[in-house]
């Protein structure tokens, strides 16, 4: 997984790119790995989804997880670039209504920041 | 057609195995993508149950195929000695939770799904008619 890091003068946003699966096999390390960024203060995370192939509900909970742990303190996290099927997970399982997803990471980096 | 039928070890290393083989022979059926993304990732749930339910140490996989008026009707079962630990049954889609939406995307996704508990044997049915790319 890896990360890269936009700073302006108040804000911190992680972009966070997560592996071409992510599934009940790898969910924990991914769920770790974030939930360590959110500890560290960076709770304005961008998680591109560009190169994801497949998730299953183990990787959904790792979203979930991200975005439970950031909703209390102002925090953020996007998603970006879901592929027509991770995107109609996300739709199915209407985690659509609570993130919101992006097509480009730019515009995503700039509402994160906001 | 002859049941394709294979007995695995209940482990991550061998759900990627029964996924590649079903993956496989979606693709070798000409199989849309939305169609096998769908069919792989429901087989992904009912197997990712057993890793963390069944309580056993194996597994068998049985994939038949049907000719039928509508088309291609893939039928797979995945079954186990009986589940040492019951299954949540709720289908119910919750919203904000960290776990629990395995049964809801199989039963939204497949055309049928069922999950059977006898003194005997464990089953989750899965049951979907294939399209392919040529009607997409």
């Amino acid at each position: 997984m890896n990360t890269q890091q936009t700073n302006t003068n108040q804000s911190t946003v992680e972009v966070v790119q997560l592996p071409e699966k992510l599934v009940m096999a790898n969910s924990d390390e991914a769920h770790k790995r974030l939930q360590s960024l959110i500890a560290e203060g960076k709770n304005r995370l961008v998680i591109d989804l560009g190169s994801m192939q497949f998730m299953d509900s183990s990787g959904l909970a790792v979203l979930v997880g991200a975005w439970k742990t950031v909703r209390n303190d102002g925090g953020k996290v996007h998603l970006v670039s879901p592929s027509p099927s991770i995107r109609a997970l996300l739709e199915l399982t209407r985690l659509h209504e609570i993130f919101e997803i992006f097509e480009d990471l730019d515009a995503a980096r700039a509402d994160a920041i906001a | 057609m002859t049941p394709i039928s294979k007995t695995y070890p209940v482990s991550f290393e061998a759900i990627e195995e029964a996924l590649s083989a079903i993956q496989s022979l979606l693709q070798d059926l000409s199989s849309s993508e939305e169609t096998t993304f769908k069919m792989v990732t429901c087989c992904r749930e009912a197997l990712n149950n057993i890793v963390q339910h069944s309580g056993q140490f194996e597994f068998t996989s049985k994939v038949r195929l049907f000719t039928r008026s509508q088309g291609t009707l893939m039928v797979i079962a995945f079954e186990h000695l009986p589940t040492v630990h019951q299954t949540p049954a709720d289908s119910s889609m919750p919203y904000d939770s960290l776990s629990g939406r395995g049964l809801p995307i199989m039963d939204a996704w497949m055309d049928r799904f069922r999950l059977r508990q006898t003194a005997q044997r464990t089953q989750t049915l899965l049951m979907k008619y294939l399209i392919s790319d040529e009607h997409h």
